[in-house]
């Protein structure tokens, strides 16, 4: 187990240097000298020789490089277009983010996983043909049109719900109000690959060698599809979370700017909309490397669940 | 009078066309969709014919009017109508799932292939590459080229074909590393073909099934990402037309003219769903295991 953390740990670590190599990178690719952004667009060639010293842009892009990651690593991603630190701005819009993400996971989780569990039970039926259909309507629709809709029926036509905007958790009613249809939004989408993973990965659990043993042996069909195709179904449907994630993220984005929520996702707007590239930087390796660890997590946890892989080792 | 006996099919390529064929026109959904797909593309190379009215076409006698035989949607909050923004959005959205699904296929499927021929340290690098290129969730990508190239329809779809890219590959290695251990790659190399024969005249052409499956599968994904993009200002720059453009646009006039928001949004439901049971058709019929 040791062995197989380690292998794991270290691939995320390397995938994290070529990601952040690539972060910095593609930002000094921008065109534009960087020294007449960062001095006010001032011309003065004794100001921007002062600049370049100081933000070592008149040094090697190794060195640059060095000096950014290991100002990274300690939480210093640098200062924005209006000398706000970077690494301060994202703390303080991450939560908000969080919040948004885990809500919408528990509603998609609460309504993917029971659905996709009725359809694989009862296929063929009326019930499997309503989830694989909406499944695959949650799939198409678009989450920021949905959204769009949202608004004009609950909040513009019905006035049930707040239109926009995000209070702090600790005016807790009117918290869960503005993030009711924002959660909503971004569960569908992540509730429909649920679903048809779960009724996919149900029915072959259903049609394997235990399951009839189980029922052989007299069990009730409820202990065998709860106890036993359940349980082995729901390990498929860990990684399916893990690989959610990424498609989590774009949604946050999409359903922040839509819902006029300043979180993390609103933030990656805003700072390429401003063009501020300290921020874009920041902003993009944040997100490169939560990903990043929390895919790791879930390989670690699903390899809890699954003692054939952690035995190989294999998939690192 | 004698029947007209159907000429009996020897040639086993015509036969599997044949049985395809078939087995496609079996499955009303998937014809359907192929037709729904039609209409579209269609829609988008004649947008100039089709359209009433240019896609800038302003009618300040007509600010936000609602529907009518002059403007059969309506026209938006510069009096331009909806119907022909319709249209010409429709060359957007197509623009963006055909080139993005092209340049994810162009690059990904040699390098799933090469990856699932050889295995080996070229095998582990190409996964290392993958799971770097993995590590940018799509918007956050898109967002990146946006920022390093500038906002507009091809850097999107740049953006979006690159985002497809590694789960490409992925499927390329998986298909190249069975194919690999068929019966014809060492009848190929007994008669003295090279690798390069092998990946491309033998491999690939065994692979076209299920990479056919997955692009149709990719080009509503990038419909979809094309408006997503050009909502948040990535991608399309107003006043062209696209549909995530128009959603943007109604959003400020929700209030007064919600029918805005729900054209565009309808139009890109219909051609994802489109693409996404033509693509579900086409793997059942190209594997008829997977059938219910």
């Amino acid at each position: 187990m040791a062995g197989f953390l380690l292998r794991k740990v270290g691939a995320a670590i390397v995938v994290l240097l070529l990601a952040s190599m690539l972060v910095f990178l593609g930002v000094r690719a921008i065109p534009g000298d960087p020294a007449i952004a960062l001095g006010a667009e001032s011309r003065d060639p004794a100001v921007l020789a002062a600049i370049r010293h100081k933000y070592l842009l008149d040094r090697p892009l190794p060195v640059q490089y060095a000096h950014w990651i290991w100002l990274a690593v300690h939480g210093d991603l640098g200062v924005d277009q209006r000398d706000l630190s970077v690494s301060h701005t994202i703390v303080s819009r991450l939560p908000i983010s969080l919040e948004l993400a885990f809500l919408s996971m528990i509603v998609a989780v609460a309504f993917g996983i029971p659905a996709g569990v009725i359809a694989a039970v009862r296929r063929g039926k009326v019930s499997d043909y309503a989830v694989t259909t909406s499944a695959l309507v949650g799939l198409s629709v678009p989450h920021f049109w949905l959204g769009l809709l949202f608004i004009v029926w609950f909040a513009v036509d019905l006035h049930w719900l707040p239109a926009n905007g995000y209070v702090s958790v600790s005016h807790p009613v009117a918290n869960l109000e503005h993030l009711v249809m924002p959660c909503i939004v971004l569960a569908l989408g992540l509730a429909a690959v649920l679903m048809r993973q779960m009724r996919a990965s149900m029915l072959i659990s259903l049609s394997a060698d235990y399951i009839r043993t189980a029922r052989a042996k007299g069990l009730s069909e409820q202990t065998v599809i709860l106890r036993h195709a359940l349980r082995n179904s729901l390990i498929t449907v860990t990684t399916v979370i893990g690989l959610q994630l990424g498609a989590l993220i774009s949604g946050v984005v999409i359903t922040e700017t839509i819902f006029g929520i300043a979180g993390f996702g609103a933030l990656t707007v805003e700072a390429v909309n401003q063009r501020d590239y300290t921020l874009i930087q920041g902003v993009v390796l944040v997100a490169a490397t939560g990903y990043v660890v929390v895919n790791l997590a879930v390989d670690v946890v699903y390899a809890f669940l699954n003692p054939r892989i952690r035995a190989s080792g294999a998939r690192a | 009078m004698s029947v007209v006996e159907a000429p009996a099919i020897t040639n086993p390529r015509a036969r599997r066309r044949m049985l395809l064929r078939k087995r496609f026109m079996r499955r009303p959904m998937a014809v359907a969709g192929l037709v729904v797909v039609l209409v579209f593309v269609v829609t988008a190379i004649f947008a100039p014919l089709l359209a009433p009215y240019g896609a800038g076409a302003t009618d300040f006698n007509a600010l936000l009017a609602h529907p009518s035989s002059k403007h059969l949607l309506g026209t938006d909050e510069l009096g331009r109508d909806e119907l022909s923004r319709l249209i010409w959005g429709a060359r957007a959205s197509i623009q963006a799932g055909f080139f993005a699904t092209v340049l994810a296929m162009v690059v990904a499927v040699p390098i799933g292939l090469v990856a699932g021929y050889y295995r080996g340290w070229i095998d582990t690098v190409i996964a290392r590459i993958t799971d770097v290129l993995l590590a940018f969730p799509f918007i956050i990508l898109a967002v990146g080229l946006a920022a390093i190239l500038g906002p507009s329809l091809k850097n999107a779809t740049i953006a979006l074909g690159v985002a497809a890219m590694p789960g490409v590959i992925r499927i390329a290695r998986g298909e190249a590393l069975a194919l690999r251990e068929e019966d014809y790659v060492p009848a190929a190399v007994a008669n003295g073909a090279n690798d390069f024969t092998i990946i491309f005249r033998h491999i690939l052409p065994n692979m076209t099934s299920t990479l056919l499956v997955q692009a149709t599968l990719i080009i509503p994904g990038a419909i979809i990402g094309e408006a997503v993009l050009s909502f948040l200002g990535l991608g399309v720059q107003p006043p062209t037309p696209s549909w995530g453009v128009m959603l943007q646009d109604a959003q400020s006039y929700l209030g007064q003219a919600p029918r805005l928001a729900v054209y565009p949004g309808l139009a890109i439901v219909l051609a994802s769903i489109a693409f996404n049971v033509l693509g579900d058709g086409l793997r059942d019929i190209f594997d008829p295991r997977t059938t219910r």
